[in-house]
């Protein structure tokens, strides 16, 4: 697994735009170091993270979208938060807006943003989590304080 | 643009009995032919407003989703177009930029003449905390400014995404207020200002 994520950083690096894509000032889209990085075909992640004892999370993201960096300024920052989600849930982050190629979890195939639409995704930030047969099991959606976020990534680890 | 296709879609189906649900039968070249017919009388000062421009032709061919190849055409090219203020700052008066934030005004062909063009933002976006209507269609802007920390580059971005949202989001549904002319370049600032003044009801906790 290890020479995978390198392989795809590197990839990464590979594919990054050129500079005149963008004349206007840039924009991170913000992230957590510990997000898992993914070729996007989720049913690999859901198995990777179901064979863990994990389960799978999309977080949907947005570039500068104000309850994005306040989601991850003030709560994902939260130790409490950021440990708890890092020990049940391998994370990774679509773009509202974007346009890559991704498989979801139930097999289903489409472009970022269309694959948004067809979620019913309200906005930004939202995240979705999985059970292990790929099946949406409880959706996050906004910005929330870390005891609310919390309380709500623990409740989708419960047992049904 | 598919907007535009649909509400001409109904005169057409009438006069051919086409339906038009089908969307086989609601090729870019009936569409082109059905808007060049409806407006063959119309003003030409208007004409560039029905005339698709590459960025629109390949929205509305994608129906608003592009593929990434596209995307990056549409950011790139759209980029190339911002005319940035030659000043380092581009905030202006927070106040004005309320205003022209919660000013629909514009846009018509029935306006009078000299009508003032607002930004219409609260349609799709919530800005100030306190103010209880605005869309959702947008993200929220609340806080903005201050959860970008004042940056005078965030600010700058702020001002390319008003003047041309697709410089940043290929295929945004957001219109491109510079770079159509509805919004001044100082109209712009003040919507910054808005955005990004520290005591701009926007960053109000």
């Amino acid at each position: 697994m290890i020479p995978r994520r390198a392989l795809l950083a590197a990839a990464t690096l590979l594919a990054a735009r050129p500079a005149h894509a963008r004349a206007a000032p840039d924009e991170e889209m913000p992230r957590e170091p510990w997000f898992i990085d993914s070729f996007l075909d989720l049913r690999d992640d859901n198995a990777t993270a179901t064979a863990a004892g994990k389960r799978l999370a999309i977080a949907w993201e947005l570039r500068g979208c104000p309850p994005c960096i306040a989601l991850h300024r003030l709560t994902l920052s939260n130790p409490m938060v950021c440990a708890f989600i890092q020990t049940h849930f391998d994370v990774v982050a679509l773009d509202f807006a974007g346009a890559r190629q991704v498989t979801f979890p139930d097999g289903t195939t489409a472009a970022e943003k269309p694959m948004a639409r067809r979620q019913n995704i309200a906005g930004p930030p939202t995240f979705q989590i999985f059970d292990p047969t790929g099946r949406e099991a409880a959706r996050i959606e906004g910005f929330l304080d870390p005891v609310a976020f919390l309380a709500l990534f623990r409740a989708a680890t419960a047992p049904a | 643009m598919i907007f535009l296709a649909a509400l001409l879609a109904a005169p057409i189906a009438s006069a051919q009995t086409i339906s038009p649900a089908d969307p086989a039968t609601a090729s870019p070249a009936r569409v082109d032919a059905a808007i060049a017919a409806t407006f063959a009388g119309a003003a030409v000062a208007w004409m560039p407003r029905v005339t698709q421009d590459e960025t629109q032709r390949l929205c509305s061919l994608r129906r608003n989703e592009p593929t990434q190849a596209e995307a990056d055409s549409i950011v790139a090219r759209e980029s190339a177009t911002l005319v940035m203020p030659a000043e380092t700052t581009v905030l202006g008066n927070w106040r004005n930029g309320e205003k022209i934030a919660q000013n629909g005004q514009g846009g018509q062909f029935s306006d009078a003449p000299g009508t003032v063009s607002g930004g219409n933002c609260y349609a799709c976006h919530q800005m100030a905390p306190a103010e209880i209507s605005y869309g959702t269609l947008g993200p929220t802007l609340a806080g903005y400014g201050r959860l970008h920390d004042f940056k005078p580059e965030a600010a700058r971005a702020a001002y390319a995404k008003v003047y041309n949202p697709q410089s940043a989001f290929a295929c945004s549904s957001m219109p491109r207020f510079g770079h159509n002319k509805i919004l001044t370049e100082q109209q712009i600032k003040d919507i910054v200002a808005y955005l990004f003044a520290p005591d701009s009801p926007v960053n109000a906790p």
